[in-house]
Parts: C-alpha cells; sequence; structure tokens
C-alpha cells in the first residue's frame, strides 16, 4: 500500500451485479489527489452526455482523499458526485464523520457506482472484501432505524453507514446522503440519485486496515496534531467548536447579512432565540447540568474541533434525539430566520425530521421560506397546501411542511422538487420569489453584502454555495487579521466593502482554487484554508507531504483546485450549460433589503455583469460563453477534455 | 456611566462562566466601544452594535447603552 492511499477503487455495476477493482498509478493519485478532482475523471470519462439524473446512465461517485484517515484534525471528508437531480448540472457535495476514515480503512479510495439495482441493496465492504446484499428489509426505515439494524446483522457496532432515509428513496431532489445519522452529503440531491439506484447504503469496515494503514513521516503527523490541540483555543474556530457554527448568527445580524424572511431582510429580530449560545445553553444535551461540552458536542475521526452539535429534548411539542444531532449555521438559518422562525426547539425538530428522512436541510428550509413567501402574496393558498396557514413566522407550519416534504404527503411531495422546479409547476409569478442559482437555493449568506461571494454563487458549476470561495470580509479594507496568511497567495491589497474590483475578483478565484482542492484532497473547510481556519494553506501542504511522502507545493495543490473546476466546468458545457444559466436571483437585482444595517441594499446588475466578465477572463476561459478553452484545459493537462467538448 | 455589555459567542468566555456573557460597567463619560474591549482584555477581533445597530470602535457610548460583542471572523 502507498503511504496514505489504498491505490484501490472499486467500480459497482449495480445492474449486473460485478464488482471489479481498479488500481490506478500513483500519477493518477497525484493529478487529482482524491474526493471531487477524482470523481469528476469517472463522470467525465465514463457517464454519456444527457443522462437521465435518475436513471441508470447517472454515475454516483464517492471518494475519499490521500490523507484520509490520517490521524490529524479535519482530514475524514468524503466527496459524492453525480449529476444533480434538482440542478440538471454537476452535483457535488461533502461529508465528514467516522465513515470516510473508515471508508480508507476498509481498502479503497473510491467507488464508482452505476445502474440501477433490480431491487433494494446495500454495499458491504469489509477490510478489502466486498458485496451487493439485500436490503429490502431496510426500505422505507428512517436512519437511526437502519443503522440499528445493520449493527445487528453484521455484529459489529463499529461499522459505519452512508445511506439514504425514505426522501431519497421516492427520490425528493435534494435528498441527501447521511452517515451517522447525522452527518451530510447534504447538497445537489446526491441522496436522489442514490435511491434511484436502488442503493440503500454503503456500509465499511477496516479493522485490519486502521492497524496497516501507515503514512510516510509519522511523527510530523503526530506533531501537527500536538500543535493543533494546542493553538485551538487561541484560534478563531475555537468559538465554532464550543458554540457550533451558529454562533455567527449574532455576527451576521449586527452587519444586516442575516437572511431572513427568504431573504428580503438581513436581519430577524428572534436571532438570540436561535443563535449557537442559546442552544449551547439550553438543548445541547448535557446544558441543564452545565456538561454540555462533555455530553453535547461531537466530533468527526480524529478531529480536535468538535463542533458538531448534539441536542436532547424530552418535552414539549418538537422532542429530539441526540442521535440525530443537532442543527448548523445554515440550518437554523434556513429554517429559523429564512422562515421568520424565531423558536430554536422547531428548528432543531426540523432538523432532526431532514436526518432521519435524509434531506439537504439548506434546500428544504429555503424551498419552504420561499414557499412562504408565495403564501403571504397569495400566489400559494391553503387550496394548495391542504390547509395549512405557510405564514413567515409559524413554526408549526414550517415544521409540518418539513414532515410532509420528507414522507411526500400532499403540497410537500410537490416542494420535494426544490424551489425551482415547483415554482415552474404552480407558474402564478412565484418565481419572482425564488432564490436559487442553477436551480439550487442560496445558503445563508447574502451576496447584497459579500458582493464577490454573489459571483461565486452565480457561476459555481453546482449552484449557489457558500464553501467555495473564502468570504468577501476578509480582503475588505479596515480589517487586516488575515494579512500574513493572505500575502502567502499573493494577496496583499485588500479591496473597499461590497467592491468588484478585479483585485477583488481574483482574491475570490485564488480562494476558489483553494477551496476547490480542498475538496479534492478532502479535508475540512474549518481546519484548512487560506484565512481563519485552524490550519493554514501551507500546513495543508505539509499534511500532504507528510502523509503521501510528495514533495507537493501551493502552487501544486491549488492546480489541483483549478483543474476540478474547469472539470466541473466541463461537465456543465457538455451538457448544454453556459454563461446563460450563471445569474444571481432577480429579487437581489431588483428589490432593496429592509431594515438593519443592510436596509437598503441590493445587487448592482451593472457591477455584477462586468465582474462575471472579469471572473472568466482571470479564469481563461470563453467570456461569450463561460466556457473553459482549449489553452486553459491543455494548461490542466486535460486536453482530452477539450476533445470531448470539441473546443 | 454605566454600559450593559453582552459578550456573543467565544467572547462569553472572557468573562466567569456564570455570568453567561452578561456584566454591566462603570466607564466614565466619553469612553469608547475600544476601552470596554480592553477592559475586558479581550484580544480577538471584534464588532460590535450599540442599542442594537452596528458601530465603530471608536463611538463614543452613553450612559445605559446596550452593547453588544460579537468575534470578527473574516469568512463563512
Amino acid at each position: 500500500m502507498p503511504y496514505g492511499y489504498n491505490g484501490k477503487i472499486l467500480h459497482v455495476n449495480l445492474t449486473s451485479g460485478e464488482l471489479t477493482v481498479e488500481e490506478p498509478p500513483e500519477s493518477f493519485y497525484r493529478q487529482y489527489l482524491g474526493g471531487s478532482a477524482l470523481n469528476m475523471h469517472y463522470l467525465l470519462t465514463q457517464m454519456p452526455a444527457h443522462a437521465d439524473p435518475l436513471g441508470p446512465d447517472n454515475i454516483l461517485a464517492l471518494s475519499v482523499g490521500v490523507t484520509t484517515g490520517a490521524p490529524v484534525s479535519g482530514q475524514s471528508r468524503m466527496t459524492s458526485t453525480a449529476k444533480s437531480p434538482l440542478t440538471g448540472a454537476i452535483g457535488d457535495a461533502q461529508c465528514g464523520g467516522f465513515f470516510p476514515a473508515e471508508m480508507k480503512f476498509a481498502g479503497f479510495d473510491a467507488f464508482i457506482i452505476k445502474g440501477r439495482s433490480p431491487q433494494p441493496v446495500y454495499l458491504w465492504v469489509n477490510d478489502g472484501q466486498y458485496e451487493l446484499r439485500d436490503a429490502s428489509h431496510l426500505w422505507g426505515k428512517i436512519t437511526g432505524e437502519v443503522e440499528a439494524i445493520l449493527h445487528e446483522e453484521l455484529g459489529d457496532k463499529n461499522i459505519e453507514v452512508a445511506q439514504i432515509g425514505p426522501a431519497g428513496e421516492t427520490m425528493v431532489r435534494y435528498a441527501a446522503i447521511i452517515n451517522m445519522s447525522n452527518r451530510a452529503n447534504g447538497r445537489t440531491g446526491m441522496g436522489a440519485v442514490m435511491g434511484s439506484k436502488n442503493l440503500k447504503a454503503v456500509v465499511v469496515r477496516g479493522k485490519k486496515g486502521k492497524k496497516k494503514f501507515t503514512v510516510a513521516n509519522k511523527q510530523a503527523i503526530i506533531d501537527m496534531a500536538r500543535y493543533g490541540a494546542k493553538i485551538i483555543p487561541e484560534s478563531d474556530v475555537a468559538g465554532l467548536g464550543k458554540y457550533g457554527t451558529a454562533e455567527t448568527t449574532g455576527s451576521q445580524q449586527v452587519v444586516g447579512g442575516l437572511p431572513s424572511y427568504n431573504f428580503n431582510s438581513g436581519v430577524f429580530d428572534e436571532w438570540e432565540a436561535i443563535d449557537g449560545t442559546t442552544m449551547y445553553d439550553t438543548i445541547l444535551r448535557g446544558a441543564d447540568v452545565d456538561k454540555q461540552d462533555l455530553r453535547g458536542r461531537d466530533t468527526c475521526y480524529s478531529c480536535t474541533v468538535r463542533c458538531k452539535r448534539v441536542v436532547e429534548i424530552t418535552e414539549g411539542p418538537y422532542k429530539v434525539d441526540p442521535h440525530y444531532g443537532g442543527p448548523e449555521y445554515e440550518t437554523t438559518s434556513t429554517f429559523g430566520n429564512y422562515c421568520g422562525v424565531g423558536d430554536l426547539a422547531a428548528v432543531a425538530y426540523a432538523n432532526q425530521v431532514c436526518n432521519q428522512y435524509g434531506m439537504d436541510t439548506i434546500s428544504c428550509g429555503a424551498t419552504i421560506a420561499w414557499a412562504m413567501e408565495c403564501f403571504e402574496n397569495g400566489k400559494i393558498t391553503t387550496d394548495d397546501t391542504g390547509g395549512i396557514e405557510l405564514k413567515f413566522g409559524n413554526a408549526e407550519a414550517m415544521v409540518t411542511m418539513t414532515e410532509m416534504i420528507a414522507r411526500g404527503e400532499g403540497f410537500g411531495q410537490l416542494l420535494g422538487l426544490g424551489s425551482a422546479a415547483a415554482a415552474e409547476a404552480i407558474g402564478r409569478g412565484t418565481e419572482e420569489y425564488l432564490i436559487t442559482s442553477h436551480k439550487q437555493e442560496a445558503p445563508a449568506h447574502m451576496p447584497q453584502l459579500k458582493s464577490s461571494l454573489g459571483v461565486i454563487y452565480a457561476t459555481n458549476p453546482f449552484g449557489a454555495d457558500h464553501q467555495s470561495s473564502e468570504h468577501d470580509a476578509a480582503y475588505e479594507k479596515d480589517f487586516d487579521s488575515y494579512a500574513e496568511r493572505l500575502k502567502v497567495l499573493d494577496l496583499t491589497q485588500p479591496q473597499p466593502k461590497r467592491s468588484l474590483t478585479p483585485e477583488k475578483i481574483r482574491y475570490a478565484v485564488q480562494t476558489q482554487y483553494i477551496y476547490s482542492a480542498m475538496d479534492s484532497v478532502n479535508v475540512c473547510q474549518f481546519v484548512y484554508g487560506p484565512t481563519w481556519q485552524l490550519f493554514h494553506v501551507d500546513q495543508l501542504r505539509d499534511l500532504i507531504e507528510y502523509v503521501t511522502g510528495w514533495d507537493i507545493t501551493v502552487p501544486e495543490i491549488m492546480t489541483v483546485g483549478e483543474r476540478r473546476l474547469n472539470m466541473l466546468r466541463a461537465f456543465n458545457a457538455r451538457e448544454g450549460i453556459d454563461r446563460e444559466q450563471d445569474k444571481l436571483p432577480e429579487k437581489m437585482f431588483k428589490k432593496a433589503l429592509k431594515g438593519g444595517r443592510s436596509d437598503g441594499l441590493k445587487v448592482d446588475r451593472a457591477q455584477f455583469e462586468a465582474a462575471l466578465d472579469e471572473y472568466y477572463r482571470q479564469n481563461e476561459w470563453d467570456i461569450e460563453t463561460g466556457i473553459p478553452t482549449r489553452h486553459k484545459l491543455e494548461a490542466l493537462d486535460l486536453g482530452w477534455v477539450a476533445e470531448m467538448l470539441k473546443i | 456611566m454605566k454600559i450593559n455589555v453582552t459578550l456573543h459567542g467565544i467572547l462569553r468566555d472572557y468573562l466567569p462562566r456564570p455570568a453567561k456573557g452578561k456584566t454591566t460597567l462603570t466607564l466614565p463619560d466619553g469612553a469608547r466601544v475600544a476601552e470596554v474591549v480592553q477592559q475586558l482584555n479581550i484580544t480577538r477581533s471584534v464588532s460590535a452594535a450599540v442599542n442594537g445597530e452596528e458601530a465603530e470602535l471608536d463611538r463614543v457610548l452613553q450612559d445605559d447603552d446596550q452593547l453588544q460583542l460579537f468575534q470578527l471572523i473574516g469568512g463563512g
């Protein structure tokens, strides 16, 4: 076994039941590092153009990266990639937890899954052995029940299960793949793809593999892990660890950047009811006896940050089982401020439903918020909703609608298509209220304030995404906390607030390459990154070297990120998707925000369009079409992709 | 003058745990937000709100103001 990775990829044909192992050379791993870039290699080489996202021709690729499983923070991540049934374009989503490390120990770096099984099955991979097993008895069951049955059936409580819930089975277009019953490959409907293939779960165990796992420089990894544990209390991620990502709710509110009432306002009066510190004080497990640091925080394999929430509510209408975790900032936002709901128990309950049934909390909450705005404006009525008063602030309606989507009931079935498809089906001008880019609902950061993030929302090949570049504030004047880190990337000229200068675009593009690389090597974006994260990009380089023994450089890592971005973009080009689809929601241009510090703000269309030109120019893509050029693809060793696109 | 201070998120840890981030400070007239930050020995980058509205660190405080402090993180 090479250092860090297995050198083995398992190909699964669900139609024929055939399973085969490929052993790519070292150069393949260095070219892609794993994760999303590796997945894209298979989607571009093995999937026909214009495949039905929910048909057997779609390929679902699940892969870890070259550093996954090393005993250091932030490495246990797995990327799922397929054509998205939500967007019709490329889909891509990452998860953490213990599944990714266990998958590595089980003996494989990736599972490339094709076809459609005639009946429900699960893939069982145990220390290099693999088989498809009947999953008829698991079909229709929620995640926690499936985990319990599989623990019993396989006689091992240390197996890791990545599965779909009932929402994946019924192909809710934003169904997620869930592991540990509380970690998600959330976005772009990867769970629906899995459901369309009749694949209920992927189960991994690597008892022997864990013992055999070796890295090139063990002492350096130990030192790095110790260093991370030492610096975390004073680091910028200390708060995310202790109070969770919802700790940031207040700092968003104060600048008017907390998307509320379906993005009509940047402030929410009840924000304190749903923020991370309130969660810590009230519903985190152990809060009643002041032991929540011990009992209310969970982690991923070998990570010191411990940012995951464990919520327990035993009384009232919204009981929450700690097995299903607790909400992140994105979730408190979409079910909370997006919907005008200041009821933390209701938000935590909706989060639980999503984890039980397997749904993306962002798209689910945001789709309900969109429906609420339609309802408030008379475009949707109780005739549509089955009598539910789907108004902003109605916590009960928000929860009921979440359950109806999860179970495919009534109006919930329509909302399970995602807001863009639902708007198309309903008509009546409901598209006016959409907050989608590439048909994916926007996460809880506002382009009205974060202007370069708006460009990323619009252009990102898998739709609006907040984890594909560094946000604006870190490179704006009057904020120099990260000057030293950004200097390493030659980013030394902070720009005015809300600007979209060529230099601001350069910041977005360069940090996008880093984030793109991180989704390939598969590391956590709270632990590694260009500014506020625990470790800097230089330490990501160190990590890869310590694990693999490769004398790698930061520019080489960034090139992998750029390569992956171009592959995603090329996939979309092959599907006929180009600059025409690189848009922000119309309401962000037309409707000024109301209230708070961001009152009156909207996105300037002329500035935005000029920034798009600059973005394509800096990426060396065709400015008219936004499609990668042959010159650029060849420079990235992707000449074969240019051939495929006939450009 | 008296200023009611609420520290959010990790900034709460600059006060004893039972305080849950809340304290009242007595400051001389003309004191600014930055002096509160200094007095509480907060070493992190912060953003501030006075009476619910974003405020700069050189903002002069008034008696009975509600001051909220947040850790300033540049990213998402």
